[in-house]
């Protein structure tokens, strides 16, 4: 049979049988390590096959971003490994669902060595002891200065375990404050002049009756003077701080929002959509999100953050700027939320992680993610490049982003922020549906709320 | 015709067992690892506190102790059951009548079985796009109909509104399924034999009175596994509300296995979400024993 370089194949031939049985068994096998080689290399990134052989030290790094944020991020990642021959990156690109993804890897024991995280979202990972302090490599680096950074950026990373020295839990990127976006040729047509930089709440809900209107005459309102969204608590906390009010107190006590000052800034926020009804209702919106609703000229003001100019740069067919949200009791105050670069505690090569960070937040990288006019850089060295106020682009008033950082106040959240804010909405809703006023809805929110609260430690 | 005795198994038998298993492998390697394993995993998981980043810490009862006594809990039980009777009721009645029907059509009974086939094979996540598009306040082809033929003035919120989010689901999870049953149907009426048909014309037999007579007691069995697929696969929806409404608007279309979901992936509780799973599983255990149980009752000619 050996000579034969055919065997016959129609004939039944119990020894090849057997030696089809031996093949399918190898096969398996050899498919079985296979796997479980793919599986382990996925799991050891710094010892993946191709860091071996080349004798580089692979680091990973986990991020979310659009396509056109990665596309800039893989330029800087080629640059970092010309700066740096013996080091190589592995970009774990992570679109949608990124904390749900995070929380599986480490579970799987799969930490990334180097971790893009925001603010809101990172507590739980300092808590858990995921996150290392960053404020040794800092100390000693010569490249990155904590004055580098405008202090609310850092502030946002700042968390205490308890009995622990504080920590930096991770070194920003940028931040993220909301202004107000506002279509100056709606405002043109309506006769209603340009909001001040330091409009008040009255001047805000002036202006957006003004530019409520039935356009088509059908009976039915079908533009709004400004957007409403409900997402807890972006969208609802500037009216709760440029109200005097807070969310929570620094040491996660208790939640702060049965204040009578936030209790006032909930209100107002409410009463326009429902008693004055100058922004939408849900039947009025229904699936369409409020850019959408601003591109398309039916709302007249946006409240927002940095991340919808590269989409109105392309697609908005008018004239539009942004002005800083406007002054409340105690004046214009919204939040400070950065997102930054953290580094894994059990990462097995915390130089190299930290040198990664360190280049991902230096004035060059900053800048280059800056030039999109996605985001607010933390650095303040960038914000006050031309990288940043690009005066050949819209909005013309980027300045506002700038101004809003020192008075920016960072959101405290708990690490089981998660389920806080679904109780906050669970509470909330009814009020922006008009069913029931913000004190009926505040009503035993404090002990739903304490449970869920940590015990000591805090920011 | 004697019994013939057994004979111990022929090499070529061996053989093509040994076929077998190789090709079984596979699968059953990945059932293994995907579905055995955390099925395992997660009873134990339902005694222990873990947030999916430290290590699991046991807390005993105390995860189903929390899962019942929390309020969002038995919401998504009520809604779960108002989900299950509604669609289930809706499908099971409307495929049968719609299989009674086609059935009877002499031409394009293939475009018919084909177009109401057709959702069931649709992927959710483009009908839930699609849904959510017919269900616009604003623009949804829904609410223009109604309002067209002047059913209704002001528009309806569908998915956004309280009092109409969970229907919403249910007509679209019935739009989606109902072909299916109607096919399974369809397939049970022409398994009955035409002479049983033919006597009971020649006897004079109204068509009222065949259906009720001789379709019904003879589709029993049928009637028996789309009642139970359908129940099973009500209690255990999930994507079109993960589409569609995220449980919202408060938490009116919160269902189990969403409320699970949730817990584990949004709260990271991993033992309440696992508790909660095995609380569904024994419902439906329960549940698919009683109606085992009560088939003797109703079901014919099982053997």
């Amino acid at each position: 049979m050996t000579t034969t370089p055919f065997p016959p194949l129609q004939k039944f031939n119990p020894g090849q049988q057997s030696l089809g049985w031996a093949w399918i068994y190898k096969f398996f096998l050899v498919g079985l390590l296979g796997g479980l080689l793919v599986l382990c290399s996925g799991c050891r990134p710094d010892e993946s096959l191709s860091g071996a052989a080349s004798g580089r030290t692979t680091l990973q790094l986990a991020t979310w971003g659009s396509a056109e944020e990665v596309k800039v991020l893989r330029t800087l990642l080629d640059r970092f490994e010309r700066v740096y021959p013996e080091l190589q990156v592995d970009l774990l690109h992570i679109p949608d669902q990124y904390y749900q993804k995070l929380h599986i890897l480490i579970a799987g024991g799969l930490v990334p060595d180097v971790i893009f995280t925001n603010s809101l979202y990172f507590p739980v990972y300092a808590e858990s002891g995921v996150f290392q302090d960053l404020r040794p490599f800092v100390a000693e680096s010569p490249e990155v200065q904590e004055s580098d950074f405008f202090p609310s950026a850092l502030a946002a990373f700042a968390w205490t375990n308890p009995g622990e020295p504080p920590m930096l839990g991770a070194l920003p990127r940028d931040v993220s404050n909301l202004v107000v976006y506002y279509n100056r040729s709606l405002f043109r047509e309506a006769g209603v002049r340009d909001p001040s930089p330091d409009w008040t709440w009255e001047d805000f809900l002036q202006k957006a009756q003004a530019l409520t209107q039935d356009r088509n005459g059908d009976g039915r309102l079908d533009q709004f003077g400004v957007s409403f969204n409900r997402v807890p608590p972006l969208f609802w906390l500037p009216f709760v701080w440029s109200a005097g009010g807070e969310l929570f107190d620094p040491g996660f006590q208790q939640i702060l929002l049965t204040s009578p000052q936030a209790m006032a800034g909930l209100q107002f926020y409410a009463d326009l959509r429902n008693k004055h009804h100058v922004a939408p209702r849900q039947v009025e919106s229904g699936s369409a999100t409020m850019s959408q609703l601003f591109l398309q000229q039916k709302i007249a003001m946006m409240l927002s953050g940095r991340w919808s100019v590269p989409v109105f740069r392309e697609q908005a067919g008018f004239d539009w700027d942004v002005v800083p949200f406007p002054q409340g009791a105690v004046g214009s105050r919204v939040g400070i939320d950065a997102s930054g670069y953290a580094m894994a505690a059990k990462t097995k090569h915390p130089q190299a992680a930290w040198a990664l960070i360190a280049f991902l937040t230096s004035q060059e990288a900053i800048a280059k993610a800056s030039q999109s006019g996605l985001i607010v850089p933390a650095r303040q060295d960038v914000a006050a490049s031309g990288a940043f106020l690009n005066p050949d682009l819209p909005p013309r008033n980027s300045q506002a982003f700038i101004e809003a950082i020192p008075t920016g106040v960072p959101t405290h959240t708990p690490p089981r922020w998660n389920e806080v804010a679904e109780v906050l909405g669970l509470a909330l809703d009814p009020v922006w549906d008009g069913k029931k006023t913000v004190e009926q809805a505040m009503e035993g929110l404090d002990e739903t709320v304490k449970p869920l609260l940590p015990q000591g430690g805090g920011r | 015709m004697t019994v013939a005795p057994p004979n111990p198994p022929s090499v070529l038998q061996r053989q093509e067992a040994r076929w077998a298993w190789a090709f079984l492998l596979p699968c059953f390697l990945g059932l293994l690892v995907f579905t055995y394993l955390p099925i395992f995993a997660s009873f134990g998981l339902s005694f222990t506190y873990w947030n999916l980043l430290g290590t699991p810490a046991w807390v005993g009862l105390e995860n189903y102790r929390e899962v019942l006594n929390d309020p969002l809990f038995w919401k998504a039980f009520g809604n779960t059951w108002v989900f299950v009777i509604a669609s289930g009721v809706v499908e099971v009645v409307l495929g049968l009548l719609l299989a009674v029907l086609l059935n009877q059509l002499v031409r394009g009974q293939a475009f018919f079985r084909t177009a109401y086939f057709l959702p069931f094979i649709t992927p959710m996540v483009s009908i839930a796009l699609v849904w959510g598009w017919l269900y616009d306040p604003q623009f949804g082809v829904l609410n223009w109909l109604l309002q067209s033929a002047r059913l209704i003035g002001e528009p309806i919120a569908w998915l956004y509104d309280t009092r109409t989010a969970l229907l919403s689901v249910i007509l679209l999870k019935i739009w989606k399924n109902v072909g299916y049953n109607m096919i399974i149907f369809m397939a049970g009426l022409q398994g009955i034999p035409q002479d049983v048909y033919e006597s009971a014309h020649l006897d004079g037999a109204s068509s009222v009175q065949t259906f009720w007579r001789i379709t019904l007691p003879m589709m029993t069995p049928t009637l028996f596994f789309v009642l139970m697929i359908t129940v099973i696969s009500a209690f255990q929806i999930f994507d079109p509300i993960y589409l569609l409404t995220q449980g919202g608007p408060e938490h009116s279309t919160d269902v189990l296995v969403y409320w699970m979901f949730k817990n584990a992936f949004e709260y990271y509780k991993v033992g309440p979400a696992s508790a909660i799973a095995y609380i569904l599983f024994l419902i439906i255990l329960v549940l698919t024993f009683l109606q085992w149980q009560l088939r003797k009752r109703w079901v014919l000619h099982e053997d």
